[in-house]
């Protein structure tokens, strides 16, 4: 798993780290039952403050994504598949939005953009 | 056991025209504090209290769970101290400096001390009057480190180092947090990289408490406020810790980021503040508003 | 306890730097080459006493001790304790390099006790007028009181060999030889009043300094 903050963002740096491990879990790079690193050795690597790390884990806690056990610390939640699926099927969602738009815009009709979908699963193409 | 590695209250001390005037706050124990403040705001003062070196007038200062009276010195053993100066016997090598000190801890790590003087490269013979800045205070971080300490407290550690150094700082001072039983409570006028890993930040303004609390509450209660001059009318600049006023419009720094975004809507700009932004607004604030006009009035 | 000798240890470890001075001052002014080596009775001890006292004069210094794992008064009692240690070895030195130089030359190897213990006493006497003047001043008037110290140490150091050698001290050093155990009683006990009234007084004002 790769954290790569920015601090000239201006984006808090505890929500830059919930919505990479966010992804990480939700696009399955993080599988259920994956420890994460302890707060304190995160805070060293990414050289920011403990309550900062501690804040993001809260957070992920608290969207049900992670477990923390006392004295073994936080791992990937695996309790909460429904959600993962239903998270993920919401950014699909949002993704077919686009391109439905996108081919209203064109424009390019459904059965043309059905038959374009069906011919690039077929080159094996999930690129 | 408090929650508390170090506790301040009401602390008094007077010192010609600078003064302390019931000072309170606490270092939580297992994070790091940064004491920031301009120069003169007493952040020296208040370490060398803690130290025992400094004896206040009035006030309780509690370590550790022990109250420092300025007689005892034993909570000392749990303490590494690095002053923003070499304190140390100037014509004695390195070596001999540290014959000298280790006797008195009980927690004396030999080859911890010499573990660390092999990472910062220093050579053991080598008198401290002929060692660089940044040397004496790597040999004083070695020494501090060495006992074992429970709360390590720096006195501007970053002045005079250069930034290579001040990098790897930081990562020995995440590595000695690694352990949750351990505190760390700076004080620098600068807001250098250590800002970045401190959890609390206690700011002193000419011996008076401005704030003390989680650093990441700190930047974003603050805002920066930025926009046309005819938006400062006496009402306005009440609610503004400071403001810096040009032909070009004014900036500013708000207490409170809400109150800023509903008094000022989208007529101005808003920015997270840095605390080196939060510092300069509140020491310079006072001065900037009794000697401005109200121009937007 | 222990951090008092380790206290002491250090103080000895930081006059380390100064034995060759020392060592030569103690030839030079000994016997072996002046005509009267008693001058060195009242100079050595007085020497090793300021520069004990001074190895940590200065404010770092002192800040560094206040911040050892210690009471500040053992700082204070660790200054008599090294300061009489040093001034007692001095002094045993000073008599067995003037007996020595003594011997050379074919004179009276032989030492009045009465006149060594009055001599000895007197320079704790000094000591425990020093120390607390050295407290009191602290770093800024220290400069001053060193000078005024060493001036002190010459004339004492004359008055000493005076009283070594003048015939008026000669009833009172008979009365000592006649009444050894009544005169060691009231020497010791005068040096060990001034010795501990003049720690009270040191740490009474150490105690408050901020540093």
């Amino acid at each position: 798993m790769d954290i790569l903050l920015s601090h000239s963002s201006g984006e808090p740096i505890y929500l830059q780290i919930v919505m990479q491990i966010r992804d990480s879990i939700l696009q399955g790079k993080l599988t259920p039952g994956t420890a994460l690193p302890s707060i304190r050795q995160l805070a060293k690597d990414l050289q920011i403050s403990v309550i900062t790390t501690k804040r993001a884990y809260n957070e992920l806690e608290q969207e049900g994504l992670i477990d923390s056990v006392v004295g073994k610390g936080s791992f990937v939640s695996g309790g909460n598949q429904e959600f993962i699926r239903e998270q993920r099927l919401k950014a699909l969602e949002s993704k077919l939005r686009e391109v439905l738009e996108e081919s209203k815009s064109l424009p390019m009709s459904m059965d043309e953009l059905i038959e374009w979908i069906q011919l690039l699963d077929q080159e094996g193409g999930s690129a | 056991m408090s929650m508390n590695a170090v506790e301040v209250e009401e602390l008094v001390k007077h010192y010609g025209s600078f003064a302390l005037s019931g000072l309170s706050f606490t270092v939580p124990k297992g994070y790091i504090t940064g004491l920031i403040g301009p120069n003169g705001a007493g952040k020296s003062t208040v370490i060398k209290a803690i130290m025992g070196m400094v004896l206040p007038e009035e006030g309780r200062i509690t370590v550790l769970g022990n109250a420092v009276t300025g007689k005892e010195g034993s909570y000392k053993q749990q303490i590494g101290y690095i002053s923003d100066e070499s304190i140390y016997y100037e014509y004695l090598s390195m070596e001999q400096m540290k014959r000298i000190v280790a006797p008195f801890y009980d927690r004396w790590d030999e080859a911890l001390f010499t573990k660390y003087m092999e990472l910062f490269e220093l050579p053991k013979r080598k008198k401290i009057k002929d060692c660089s800045k940044g040397m004496k205070m790597k040999f004083a971080i070695a020494m501090a480190l060495a006992h074992h300490p429970k709360l390590l407290i720096m006195d501007e550690p970053t002045a005079g180092l250069d930034p290579v150094f001040r990098r790897e700082l930081l990562d020995l001072l995440a590595e000695y947090i690694l352990d949750e039983n351990n505190t760390i409570l700076f004080s620098t006028h600068l807001t250098t990289d250590l800002d970045r890993v401190a959890d609390y930040v206690t700011f002193l303004n000419r011996g008076e408490l401005v704030f003390s609390d989680s650093k990441d509450e700190v930047l974003e209660r603050y805002v920066i406020v930025k926009g046309s001059r005819e938006l400062l009318d006496p009402d306005v600049r009440r609610e503004l810790v400071g403001v810096r006023e040009t032909a070009v419009g004014f900036e500013a720094l708000a207490k409170d980021q809400e109150r800023a975004q509903a008094l000022f809507g989208a007529n101005a700009l808003f920015e997270r503040p840095t605390l080196e932004e939060i510092m300069y607004y509140t020491a310079k604030g006072g001065n900037v508003n009794a000697s401005s006009h109200p121009f937007g009035s | 306890m222990p951090h008092l000798i380790h206290l002491v240890r250090k103080d000895f470890l930081l006059l380390q730097r100064y034995l060759w001075l020392l060592f030569i001052y103690m030839v030079v002014f000994s016997g072996f080459v002046q005509s009267d080596g008693s001058p060195l009775y009242g100079m050595l001890p007085g020497m090793v006493l300021i520069l004990a006292l001074n190895a940590d004069m200065r404010l770092p210094n002192q800040q560094f001790l206040v911040n050892l794992p210690i009471r500040r008064s053992y700082l204070v009692l660790s200054k008599y304790v090294s300061a009489f240690i040093l001034m007692l070895l001095a002094f045993a030195l000073c008599m067995l390099l003037n007996t020595g130089a003594n011997a050379v030359h074919g004179q009276s190897t032989a030492v009045n006790l009465g006149q060594m213990l009055g001599i000895f006493l007197a320079q704790l006497v000094f000591m425990a007028i020093y120390i607390p003047i050295y407290y009191w001043l602290g770093l800024k008037g220290a400069q001053y009181l060193n000078v005024a110290m060493i001036i002190v140490v010459m004339i004492g150091s004359q008055l000493s060999s005076s009283l070594l050698s003048d015939a008026d001290a000669v009833p009172l050093s008979s009365s000592i030889t006649n009444h050894p155990v009544a005169a060691g009683i009231l020497g010791a006990s005068t040096g060990i009043l001034a010795l501990v009234v003049s720690y009270l007084v040191s740490r009474m004002i150490f105690a408050r300094r901020d540093l």
